[in-house]
């Protein structure tokens, strides 16, 4: 199955090293090591965090206007 | 599913609470849409992300060593910022990262229009100027087809009309960017 890179794929991308995180550690964590975030504070981390998260809600946008927009075969 | 495993407010709670929800029936179904679906921009190979990172590093340094004046320093300076952070968004945002940081580039160029011209003929802000427009040279060659949104093409149609006579170095960001996104 070839996959195009398209915000299906960057979210699959995103979610799955996200889903891959070591099950003891926090939500924050989790996602400071999915996006590469560095820094001593924590609250720092947890606006960045934030910001992060919510690109990828308008990735999840994005796909439901695109899946919206898209004519897909019948038998899908 | 997605948006249960994304909510914010409760970001000290374990990773579990939140991986729950991204199970294998939801990867799968992405990676199905993400075949089905048509692609919107050309992956940046890990040498490609590797090989930006070091131009970075390379551009911060000449302008951190350089005897230039405070207020050049900041201005050069958040160009990098601009796109570093655009580096660390392409992992969520794709190419339109880059789109998102061309807009900001060419807003913050436009504000400041008349401090690079005042020092056009400094050889240490031509240096560094050059080195910006090849880093913005590097990523056009590499992000093609960029997705295009209404909102871009109207920044980018706005900041290339207000930084006409901008620092001769800078005008391919402008120019080369724009024409992609026409």
């Amino acid at each position: 199955m070839a996959v195009n890179y398209n915000s299906a794929y960057r979210l699959h991308t995103v979610l799955t090293e996200f889903a891959e995180q070591p099950a003891g550690t926090s939500a924050l964590a989790a996602w400071s090591a999915v996006f590469g975030l560095r820094s001593d504070d924590k609250h720092h981390v947890w606006i960045q965090a934030t910001a992060k998260l919510s690109l990828i809600f308008d990735e999840v946008d994005l796909l439901e206007v695109k899946m919206e927009g898209t004519t897909f075969p019948p038998e899908t | 599913m997605i948006r249960y495993a994304l909510d914010p407010s409760g970001l000290n709670n374990p990773v579990s609470n939140y991986s729950r929800h991204i199970d294998r029936y939801v990867l799968s179904a992405l990676l199905w849409c993400a075949a089905a679906l048509p692609s919107d921009g050309q992956l940046l190979t890990d040498n490609d992300l590797a090989g930006l990172n070091a131009q970075l590093r390379d551009l911060r340094e000449l302008i951190e060593t350089a005897s230039l004046p405070t207020t050049l320093i900041h201005f050069f300076l958040h160009h990098v910022r601009i796109l570093e952070d655009a580096l660390r968004n392409y992992k969520v945002r794709g190419p339109t990262a880059f789109v998102t940081a061309h807009v900001s580039a060419v807003q913050h160029i436009a504000v400041n229009h008349g401090l690079i011209e005042r020092h056009k003929d400094d050889i240490e802000v031509r240096a560094a100027s050059k080195r910006l427009a090849d880093v913005w040279e590097w990523i056009e060659e590499r992000v093609q087809d960029i997705e295009t949104s209404h909102k871009a093409l109207t920044y980018v149609a706005a900041g290339a009309a207000a930084v006409n006579g901008a620092a001769p170095h800078l005008l391919p960001i402008i120019s080369g960017i724009a024409n992609q996104l026409k």
